[in-house]
């Protein structure tokens, strides 16, 4: 059992190592739960991670771009081909999380349908910039961000913990389940001029919360960490923001925020080493 | 990267050595930058002479920046970013003017609410103090400021060269605003006077230099002529700017060490794409490159950037490349140019980077379907009405004025077939850039004849019928290999007739009501093309109620396929979605699947009982699509469905 001391990786890394884990290409195919999967980060995982995930894909409006177990590709000028889009398929599940009783729904038809819960990946943002003084958008939509933002991601990570993980805490360590958000650079640093206040603000919250949610998730074996991008695809890849999630899900870190900025990546630790617990009782 | 001194608040009077600078304002000598829209020839003195309330916010070795204290805390906030930004603004206007030094005094940046008539000044052609705007509403806009001061910083190296350029000139003004927007391409719309000029008389102002600064026309085509030099014919910048003489004809000259006059070359290229007296709908200055069709016109570059095919050819410098050339000897050759000159430039300047900025819901895909790749030059001609023997097949290759493939002009073979909450196909980066632009160019023909005016009872929309002999650009989806494929993907036998229309929904158009399309259409049985296809033509027959004109023969089908493909339409986060639902009775704006119209995308669908769908009101922009209907035969209809499902009219 891991006492969560670990000198060298933050809180709580497992003992599990990444080899150990069967995260790669060649062991079995690892359950991702994936909100907002139909963005351009959530897509970019899907395309690139498909063959090494199966993949619960989330999403709110519009249906994500890939083959499902409602949908595939055909080729119009052959449309009885089969087509290699296709092998990889994705469990597409429309939901809007922030409606009582969808975060559990969308974890049961998960579990229903893979039997485990492997990696979450919060990636829905609310991306509502505005000025504070000059509209009252941000007094109207802020509820909704910040929801979006920071309460989602924990409701549902706190959802898959109580219906799955939570008597499992031996076997997520076996199985480096572990959970990332998506967050932002706009959390860590201030850009002026731009009106994303609240939307930073709530990176803000996110980073904080994925400190916290490391040292809580501890206990049933579940690291949380985030991704923490600059913009993308404009000035990051988003493939590298996918890979970042991959970095976060095989690497045995807890409590870590990963800043993939362009071609510079730093990890910043949010949780201190030998971080001190709260006295039982 | 330069230091920012960010020195401590003070009014602008009390900053040292500031005394001769602040000495006399003379608005006679001012150097401007005027909106398109603004006759600046009525308009009176401006307000302000000058700001004595600014308020300095700090300096690097060549800028002093300060804000009207008017501007509060917004002014600070633009203040300081404008001051990050300004060296590297600098940088990027001394790459275009390598061998010009820069004045011994820093510059002076006053940022300000100004007059609407001048958006940024100096005073004489060696100020050094700027004056730029500041957008505040409705939101603060740094990068307007950057760019303004951009603008005027380009004035200020232009005049210091003293080797054409003026900036109180046609010439000079046009530079400054291109050159700015070379650094700021977001910003440079907001002045653009293309279209003043191509709306107007388009006088000669390649070979006459007029000597001010505030004739949008004379500005437009001095700024069609620099984007024609860059984007068209491929010489960098800093070349265009060393070689500026008396006039921009002469700077032509200097580039490629000839005595020809480029007027008529290059008012002729620009007739080809902008035919006199029909409006031109520019919004930005630069429509280059532009290519030649082969049938006397040239296409518009309207293709998105992100459309367009990735092989490009850069014209090496030198002598003039072929456009001028094609453009001086008549009708161009009979060959579509494929080939780009050169991409825009990147921006120079070095911008903040961004954090993760959700311009879009993060439920909002990308368009669909596979990123563009290097297209091989496409023989389809849109234009030419051969292109309705668009032919099924796998052959690829194809000589240019020849009939293509269906596979040379498809830019996407993963159509997406989902099954709920019924059958349907969607598809995004359908046909390929050149093919999409032919559409896009044949649509905004409509629209400029006046043509999309048809109302639909009970719906918001107006609409056209596209039909053999007027579907231009958009022959494609009248044609056979079209119609087969489409049919191919369903599994579905199709009669061979098919209606085409163009839906134009007004931004704020109300939101239809779920329906199925499961009705019947009429045609006549002597209008099909050498291939089988029977266009819908208003001209012949009513198709809802089959009355047809004396002599013909006529059939009624029922429709098979519904096909919606997207065009022409801003881009926007949400609003314009084709709705698709389980019931007839559910709420419209809560579909089961929500189809963004994204530009060159469509969704199909079968039309059975239960394929509920509807157009979902536009709150952001204008909607534009093709719809179209394949067909099936009643019998077969009914063996299916039974009649009492058939929606008859």
């Amino acid at each position: 059992m891991s006492t969560g001391e670990s000198q060298t990786q933050g809180l709580g890394a497992p003992e599990t190592t990444p080899a150990q884990a069967p995260a790669s290409n060649d062991g079995p195919r690892r359950v991702c739960l994936l909100t907002g999967s139909a963005g351009k980060l959530g897509s970019a995982f899907c395309a690139l991670y498909g063959d090494r995930y199966d993949i619960v894909a989330v999403y709110r409006r519009n249906r994500p771009w890939f083959a499902s177990q409602d949908a595939g590709f055909i080729d119009p000028l052959a449309p009885g081909q089969p087509m290699e889009e296709n092998r990889n398929r994705i469990f597409a599940i429309r939901a809007d999380l922030s409606q009582p009783g969808e975060c559990e729904r969308v974890v049961d038809v998960a579990l229903s349908r893979f039997g485990r819960i492997d990696l979450l990946v919060n990636a829905a943002v609310d991306g509502g910039w505005a000025p504070m003084l000059g509209s009252d958008t941000l007094l109207r939509s802020g509820g909704a961000l910040f929801a979006t933002n920071v309460l989602i991601p924990l409701r549902l990570s706190t959802v898959v913990a109580r219906r799955f993980w939570q008597s499992r805490d031996d076997e997520n360590r076996w199985m480096g389940r572990n959970i990332v958000n998506v967050s932002s650079v706009a959390g860590l640093r201030m850009y002026v001029g731009s009106g994303q206040s609240l939307y930073a603000a709530s990176k803000a919250a996110m980073n904080s919360l994925t400190g916290h949610m490391a040292e809580e998730f501890r206990s049933v074996g579940v690291r949380v960490n985030a991704t923490a991008p600059n913009s993308f695809p404009g000035h990051t890849a988003v493939e590298r923001v996918a890979a970042s999630i991959v970095t976060l899900d095989q690497t045995p870190v807890n409590g870590t925020i990963l800043v993939v900025d362009g071609d510079y990546e730093e990890s910043i630790q949010m949780v201190p080493f030998n971080a001190p617990r709260p006295v039982p009782g | 990267m330069a230091t920012i001194n960010l020195g401590p608040i003070t009014p602008a009077g009390e900053r040292p050595g500031d005394d001769r600078r602040a000495a006399e304002r003379d608005l006679r000598g001012r150097r401007v930058l005027a909106p398109t829209t603004v006759d600046v020839t009525r308009r009176s003195r401006p307000r302000f002479q000058d700001y004595p309330g600014a308020v300095h916010i700090g300096g690097t070795p060549h800028f002093d920046v300060f804000y009207d204290g008017s501007l509060d805390d917004r002014g600070l906030v633009l203040a300081t970013t404008v001051l990050q930004r300004a060296e590297a603004d600098l940088a990027a206007v001394r790459s275009f003017f390598p061998d010009t030094p820069l004045p011994a005094e820093p510059f002076s940046v006053v940022l300000a609410l100004l007059p609407e008539d001048e958006r940024a000044y100096r005073y004489g052609a060696d100020g050094l103090d700027l004056f730029c705007d500041v957008q505040t509403t409705p939101r603060t806009d740094p990068q307007y400021s950057s760019f303004l001061l951009t603008a005027l910083l380009v004035e200020v190296l232009a005049d210091a060269r003293g080797r054409g350029w003026r900036s109180d000139t046609s010439s000079g003004e046009a530079l400054s605003r291109v050159l700015a927007g070379a650094v700021y391409p977001r910003q440079a719309a907001l002045f653009s006077t293309a279209a003043v000029w191509l709306d107007g008389s388009r006088r000669d102002y390649v070979n006459i230099d007029r000597d001010t600064d505030r004739d949008s026309s004379a500005t437009g085509c001095a700024a069609l002529f620099l984007h024609f030099l860059h984007h068209q014919l491929g010489h960098s910048w800093a070349a265009i700017v060393a070689a500026g003489g008396a006039t921009l004809a002469d700077t032509y000259r200097a580039l490629h060490d000839t005595e020809q006059d480029p007027f008529p070359a290059f008012a002729h290229l620009l007739g080809l794409a902008f035919p006199p007296l029909i409006p031109a709908r520019l919004r930005e200055d630069n429509p280059f490159p532009l290519e030649s069709t082969g049938h006397g016109r040239a296409k518009p570059n309207r293709v998105p950037a992100a459309l367009r095919p990735r092989t490009v050819r850069a014209v090496p410098a030198g002598p003039p490349a072929t456009a001028v050339a094609s453009a001086q000897a008549g009708p161009p050759a009979a060959q579509v140019r494929t080939d780009r000159p050169t991409q825009p430039p990147a921006p120079m300047a070095a911008q903040p980077a961004q954090p993760a900025r959700a311009s879009a819901p993060a439920d909002e895909p990308d368009p669909p379907g596979p990123s563009p790749t290097g297209s091989a030059p496409v023989a389809f001609d849109p234009v030419d009405p051969g292109v309705t023997g668009v032919q099924s097949g796998d052959g690829r290759t194809g000589t240019p004025g020849t009939l293509q493939t269906l596979e040379g002009i498809l830019d996407n073979r993963r159509w997406l077939k989902c099954n709920s909450p019924f059958v349907h196909i969607r598809a995004g980066n359908v046909f390929t850039p050149e093919v999409y632009a032919a559409m896009e160019t044949q649509y905004l023909e409509y629209q400029t004849k006046g043509m999309v005016t048809s109302s639909i009872p009970s719906y918001d929309v107006t609409a056209t019928a596209v039909t053999r002999r007027n579907a231009g650009g958009l022959s494609v989806l009248t044609s056979r290999a079209w119609h087969d494929a489409l049919a191919g993907a369903f599994g579905i036998e199709a009669t061979g007739n098919v209606n085409v229309t163009l839906h134009h929904h007004d931004k704020g158009s109300e939101s239809g009501k779920p329906h199925n399309d499961l009705n019947p259409g009429w045609f006549v049985t002597d209008d099909a093309d050498e291939q089988g296809i029977t266009v819908h033509d208003p001209q012949f027959i009513d198709y809802n109620k089959g009355k047809a004109a004396a002599g013909h023969d006529t059939v009624e089908d029922i429709r098979a396929i519904a096909l919606i493909f997207y065009l022409c339409s801003p881009p926007v986060r949400s609003g314009g979605e084709t709705g698709l639902y389980w019931s007839v009775q559910d709420p419209v704006d809560k579909p089961a699947v929500s189809v963004h119209p994204h530009n060159n995308s469509f969704i199909a669908f079968e039309c059975t009982p239960y394929s509920f769908h509807s157009f979902i009101t536009n709150t952001q922009a204008e909607r534009n699509c093709i719809v179209m209907w394949l067909h099936r035969t009643k019998q077969e209809t009914i063996r299916r469905f039974g009649e009492d499902q058939i929606v008859y009219w």
